[in-house]
Order: structure tokens, then sequence, then C-alpha cells
């Protein structure tokens, strides 16, 4: 089911009114009913796929039971083994098996082999990338001591499978997600009407920003013979693209989430207003990031060691985030590049000097932020056009493109309306950059009347703009 | 909890309130007015819109529609026969691909009422409505912040529907025919040849809105490469000598060309476009639209055309022979 369409306008109002009636029976029915209404939600789509997080389910619920019943090291790690064999092995065939045997056989051929190896006609299950990880973080934590395991099934697989959050993130923590379920869930106004601004600045940017970029990214990527500064118009567009996209999904989940009583974590604190790319890294999918610092990167001895070991442990999360994000060579470029952008500022231990809020308490940035803001965003769209491109000769035949004569030309294509959409969107979204979503307090000091009238023109804005939903391109994660 | 409600009571009503008025605004048929000159249509899906240059035809537009099933078709001549007054003929594209039963689909497939409902929902009448909304009532709702989108942009750029470009036009194709495509196609095994019930009962509806209107109708089928599938032809010739006996059908399947002047089996490249319609051209001048036997004088000439293409082809092979 997506965000955008019918079905969810009319799943979400019975799905909300049935949950808060049920808060008056008890606990375990509600949350019973949020598993429910989350199978339906994912089955949806496809209900065979049901069984894969099904499966995942009632295997990490069993390991999480069995790992505190014994207090065998060897024994809690071959527990923890058989989770991340079920989760890695569910996401690696689904996911990574086509890219494996075309690799393989492109290999052999490089030694004069011939290799006839049949291509498996696998459906990428929506949202499998998210939900492994979401599952995998609980029993690495029940592992690790740092979480008891829960003995309530119905709870575990509502914390699993919500559906807010279970396609496209956030990542939710299960010491942060779980407890939520174990504890009565108490119907706030204030909470819920927060909830529905933030889905509403999120449909925003889906539909509003991703959308009306797509179509112009879609024919700029797809055209080899643009001028060098239609193709910067492409890159950055797509930036804006994927951020509109992303960040407006995570947007609206957390909004809808917020409905239901539950609090997620932030996903995006406006990384395009990053001063150097270790902050924009900070910034972007937080909960992919910090899963892959914390289960990965401290693992790997983190950035306690030799400067060789920190860079290595830099390049192997970066590499290995790119690869998460698809089977194609062209993430993974994406990723070292993203580790090559950081390394220098490890190297000069300058990887944290830009913690806060860029230009704090004031309205205009200084010369000197604009310039690393600018720089900042420069650099990850380059990095962004291997994460567009179909394959990496795609993408440096663009990038060779976009370096040409003509890059200091009029572009061929410039959608005004697009931009001005953007322009309005960062404006917003620089006023609200200290807090959690753009429009957590913007207009809570106006007179309701003008509060109305400019939630009345995102809301139109929203519906015009509105067509056939387009998929979220990280559903294809 | 009031004041979300209220605040959803206003967006819907502003909603309804934006679709009744431009829904009201372009009920005006100034939105659907043709040049005076025109007084030949030809419609029906992708096989006529390129295939029929209408640069090259006089007093002609061609308003065929990639994927358009006679229901949407119908809707469109509704349109523009009540405001066209000046219109005398319509050459409807009308084959045996009406009888293959996926073509049930171009009615109500979310594709086809993604792409056409909001062009004409103004002229669904009540029975229009109901079919469709039975079918496919999902897509119907999905469409409306279409139709007030699409709706606020005619109303304030005052446009009509064809200089928008939106209800159709000749599309030139560049692809050429490849000879390894060359193969005539096994029909799938659940085919149900003539199971259109819908399809055709909107075809009968156009021979119907013709006839009240004093429009001429003809059936015509454009050029096909000779592997073309031809499924269901037994279904056509049935439907054609039973159900629509009063119709002329006009039939340029056979009408000569090279392979690489088709598109693919059934679509004439630009260049193949060129050709056929400077021949229909001809038939035009020749009276085509007056002809009491339109069928027959369209054989011999086709006939004729077939002749002078072998003729053409033996010399040019007897010059490259030498």
């Amino acid at each position: 089911m997506l965000f955008g369409s019918v079905d969810f306008a009319v799943f979400l109002p019975i799905v909300f009114l049935i949950y808060w009636r049920l808060a008056s029976v008890s606990l375990k029915v509600q949350n019973a009913f949020v598993l429910v209404s989350s199978y339906l939600f994912y089955g949806w789509w496809d209900w065979r796929y049901l069984s894969l997080i099904a499966l995942s389910t009632v295997a990490d619920y069993w390991v999480g039971l069995k790992m505190v019943d014994t207090e065998e090291a060897t024994r809690r790690r071959l527990l923890l083994g058989i989770s991340l064999f079920l989760n890695l092995g569910l996401l690696g065939f689904f996911k990574y098996s086509n890219f494996f045997i075309e690799n393989f056989v492109a290999a052999f051929s490089i030694f004069g082999q011939k290799l006839d190896l049949p291509s498996l006609e696998v459906v990428l299950p929506v949202g499998i990338s998210f939900y492994t990880f979401q599952t995998l973080s609980y029993t690495i934590d029940v592992y690790r001591g740092r979480l008891d395991p829960t003995r309530d099934l119905v709870a575990f697989a509502a914390y699993v499978s919500f559906f807010p959050q279970l396609v496209a993130g956030p990542i939710e923590r299960a010491a942060a997600l779980l407890p939520q379920f174990s504890r009565p869930r108490i119907f706030s106004y204030l909470e819920a009407v927060a909830g529905l601004r933030q889905m509403l600045w999120g449909f925003f940017k889906k539909v509003v920003i991703a959308d009306g970029c797509a179509e112009h990214v879609n024919a700029i990527f797809e055209s080899p013979d643009y001028t060098g500064s239609t193709l910067v118009v492409g890159a950055v567009l797509f930036a804006f693209q994927i951020y509109g996209d992303f960040s407006g999904y995570s947007d609206i989940a957390i909004g809808t989430a917020k409905l239901f009583g539950f609090e997620l974590m932030q996903n995006f604190a406006f990384p395009y207003f990053s001063r150097d790319v270790a902050e924009f890294w900070r910034r972007w999918h937080i909960s992919l990031s910090t899963w892959f610092r914390d289960y990965l990167y401290f693992p790997l001895g983190g950035s306690r060691g030799p400067t060789a070991q920190r860079i290595r442990n830099t390049i192997v999360i970066f590499v290995v985030s790119g690869f998460w994000h698809g089977a194609n060579w062209t993430f993974i470029i994406w990723g070292l590049l993203n580790a090559l952008y950081i390394i220098p500022l490890m190297a000069t231990a300058s990887n944290r000097q830009n913690l806060g809020v860029v230009s704090e308490g004031r309205l205009i940035p200084g010369v000197r932020e604009l310039f690393q803001m600018g720089v900042t965003f420069g650099l990850t769209c380059l990095a962004w056009v291997f994460f567009r491109a179909d394959t990496v000769g795609d993408a440096c035949r663009y990038l060779a493109r976009l370096a040409s004569p003509d890059l200091i030309s009029t572009p061929e294509v410039f959608p005004n309306k697009v931009f001005l959409f953007v322009l309005f969107m960062l404006s917003v979204e620089w006023v609200g950059r200290g807090q959690k979503f753009a429009l957590e307090q913007l207009g809570l000091g106006w007179p309701r009347s003008v509060r109305w009238g400019f939630y009345l023109a995102l809301v139109l804005t929203v519906y015009i703009f509105t067509g056939r939903p387009q998929e979220f391109i990280y559903f294809q994660f | 909890m009031a004041q979300v409600v209220l605040f959803l009571v206003l967006v819907s009503s502003l909603v309804l309130l934006g679709l009744g008025v431009t829904s009201r605004r372009l009920q005006d048929g100034k939105f659907y007015k043709l040049p005076q000159s025109t007084r030949v249509l030809v419609v029906g899906n992708s096989h006529p819109k390129a295939a029929l240059d209408d640069n090259l035809l006089p007093e002609t537009q061609n308003l065929a529609d990639v994927g358009e099933s006679p229901f949407y078709t119908y809707l469109k001549l509704k349109a523009l026969l009540v405001n066209n007054p000046h219109v005398s003929t319509v050459y409807f594209e009308f084959t045996d691909k009406h009888f293959e039963d996926w073509m049930e689909g171009w009615v109500w497939e979310d594709k086809h009422v993604d792409r056409r409902f909001f062009k004409y929902y103004l002229f669904m009448d009540r029975d229009d409505l109901l079919r469709l909304a039975r079918l496919n009532l999902r897509a119907m709702v999905t469409a409306q912040a279409q139709i007030l989108r699409r709706n606020l942009k005619v109303v304030a750029g005052s446009r009509t529907a064809i200089e928008a470009n939106e209800w159709g036009g000749y599309l030139p194709l560049e692809e050429r025919l490849q000879p390894d495509k060359l193969e005539k196609p096994e029909p799938p095994a659940n085919l149900s040849p003539g199971q259109t019930p819908l399809t055709l009962l909107y075809v009968e509806k156009i021979v119907d809105l013709c006839k009240e209107r004093g429009v001429q109708l003809r059936f015509i089928r454009c050029p096909h490469n000779e592997a073309y599938r031809g499924w269901c032809e037994a279904q056509l010739r049935a439907a054609l000598d039973d159900r629509f006996p009063s119709v002329p059908f006009l039939d340029f399947r056979t009408f000569p060309l090279k392979s690489d002047q088709f598109a693919d089996l059934s679509h004439l490249n630009s260049e193949g476009s060129r050709i056929f319609t400077v021949f229909f051209a001809g038939l035009l001048e020749n009276g085509l639209n007056e002809d009491e036997s339109p069928e027959s004088s369209v054989r011999a000439a086709v006939a004729a055309a077939q002749l002078n293409f072998r003729v053409v082809e033996r010399a040019d092979s007897t010059v490259g022979a030498h």
C-alpha cells in the first residue's frame, strides 16, 4: 500500500478509530490490532511475502529467548549466527543473488571461460532491507546484553512489522521502539496534530518536490545529448528528488506513528544545510548510518586505533552502505566516493567540527557558512550521479559530459516552477532547521486564520500535484 | 479533534468547489472547437495515430490516441460533434484487435483511467460513469486530483483540448521493423476471441451517435505488415456483416509497403505514413467522402497500388541485378 494512495486514505482513518477504541479494551488486543493492520498494509502489495516477515519475526523471537536461557558464549554466538544467517541470507538471496551471478560470470569471462548460469527470476520484496536490519538490531542487542528479550510475541511481531515504518524506515532500534509496545499509549491531541503537520510536510516533499523533479531528472538522465549546464541541473534536481522522496516518506512515517502514540526517531536533520560531508552523514538517513555505526563500525574498532585502521573502517562502512542501497556497482562507487570525501576530514581531525545547528539563532547564514553548504551540496550532487545512473559507464559519461565547455551555457532544461517550490521548501526548512521537522513549530504563534490558510495552501498544492502515486525511490531497497 | 474535522471539511469543500466550478466552466463548447475548415475526423487508437499525417490531408484532423478504447473515442466524439457541426465525416479505426479479450482492459485498467478519465468525464452520462465505477472505482477516485489540476490549467490558459494536445493527434514514428521480428506470433493459450462486449457496445454507440448527428461514419483499417497476427479476423467479419452492416469498412490492411516502412507489425513509421497518407489524400481528392460504394473503391485502389508496388519491386531487382 502506498502512502499517497486512495487505499491508504481509507485504511488510515479506519485503523486510527479502531485502534484508539481498543485502548480501553487491553494493550495486548491493541498490539494485536497493530500487527493485523501492519500485515494488511504490507500484504496489500503481495500477501505471499508476508511469510518472509513472519519467518524473520518468529526466528528472531525464538533466538532472543534462547539467548538468555544460556550462559555459554559459544551457544549464544551460534544463536546470533542463526539470526544473522537467516536475515542476511534472505536479504542476500532476494536482493543480491543476480548481482553475484552476473559478476561471477563476468569474472570468468575475463579468463576466456564462458559460463552459462541462469539468472534467478526473483522479485525483491518491498522493504526487506529495512525490516531485516530492524529485527537484527534486536538479536544483536540481546546478544550484547543491552536489551532483555521480550516474551510477548505479539508485541515483538508488531514492532517488526509496524506499518508506518515497515517499508522504508526509519530503521527503529528495538531498545527504542519495542518498549513502546509494552506500555499503554495515551491519546494526545497535540501529538496527533503534530503528526498530521509532519505528514502534510512529508506529502509536500514527496508529491510536489520529488515527483516534480522526477519527470525532468528522468528526461535528462535518459538522454546523452544535453549540455553540461543541463546535466548540472539534472544532478541538482535529483538531489532534491531523492531528498524529497526519502525524507518525505520518513516524515509521513513518523507523523503517522504519532497518530498512534508512537515516537519514531528523526531520520533526516536538514542534511543539505551541512557544512561538510561528515556533518551531512550525521544528518542523512540517520537510522541507517547509526545502525552501521553501532553494528559494524564500532565492532571493527571504530575511530580507535591507527589512522590506517580508521580509514579502512570508514571505507568498509560506506562501501557496505552503498551496497545496501542496491545490487549495482554504481551504489558501491557512490559509497566509496562519500568515504573519500570524509577521509581527509578524519585525517585532519575535522570531521566533528560542525555538530550544532548551522547559523543557530540567525536567519541569514554567514558567507563562510554559505560557501561551506554550497561546497558540501556540490560534492553530494556529484556522488548522486552514481546513485541515479544505471551503470558506472553511464555515470562516468554523465560526469565527463558535465565537465565539457558547454557547462557555462544556458541550461536547455530549467523547470522554473519546480525550482520555485524547491526554494520554498528550503526556506521553510531553513526556518525550522533547529527542530525535528520543519513544521514542528512554524506558524504555531500565528493567528489561526493565517495558520489555517498556510496549511490549506499546502494541502491544496499537494492535492493538485497528486496524480497516480509514483512508488517511493527507497521502495526498491 | 473538532478543529481537525473542521479543517478537513474545509479542505474537502474547497476541493469540491474547485472541481464544480472548473467543470462547469469546461462545459463551454469553446474548449472543444475545431477549425471551421475541418470536415473530416480520424479517430481510434495508435494505428491511425501513426498512419495518417493530417498535415498532408485536406480538411482533416487526426485525433487518434494511443491505447484509446472505443469507450473513450465515443466520449470524444460526443464532445466534438456537438460543438463542430461542420464535421461531416468520421473515419474510425476498427479491426480484429477489437475482438481480443484483453482490449476490455483499455476501458478500466488503472493506466487507461489515469490517462483519460480527466479528459472525458464531463461527457460521461450516468450509465458510462456507473459502468466504469463498477470496474475500477479506485482509479476514478484517484483521478479527481488530476481533474482539478488539469481543469485549472485549461481554464487559466483558455486553450481548447485540441490546442492543449490532449485529445490525440498524428505521431510520426521513427523506428524500423527489423527482419528478425517478421514472424507471425501465436495466439496466447488463454485468448478468448470475441469476448469484448464493452468494446463493441461503444462501437455501436459511436455508430448511433454519428447517425444521430447526421455525420457519415466509415470504419477503416490501416496498413498492417503481412506477419501481423490477425487472430480474430473471423469475429471482425461476422460483426461487420451482422452488427454493423450499414457502416462501410475501408480495409487498407494489405496496402503495399516495405517492411522497413513499418515501425512494428501494425504501426507505420514516418516513411510508411507519408506514403499511405499521400495515397489516402488521393482517394479523398477523388471523392472518397462522397463515394456511395467506398469499400469497392478502396479495394480497387489498394489492388492497383499492389500491382504498382510489384512492378516497381521487379524493376528495382532487375536494376539491382545489372
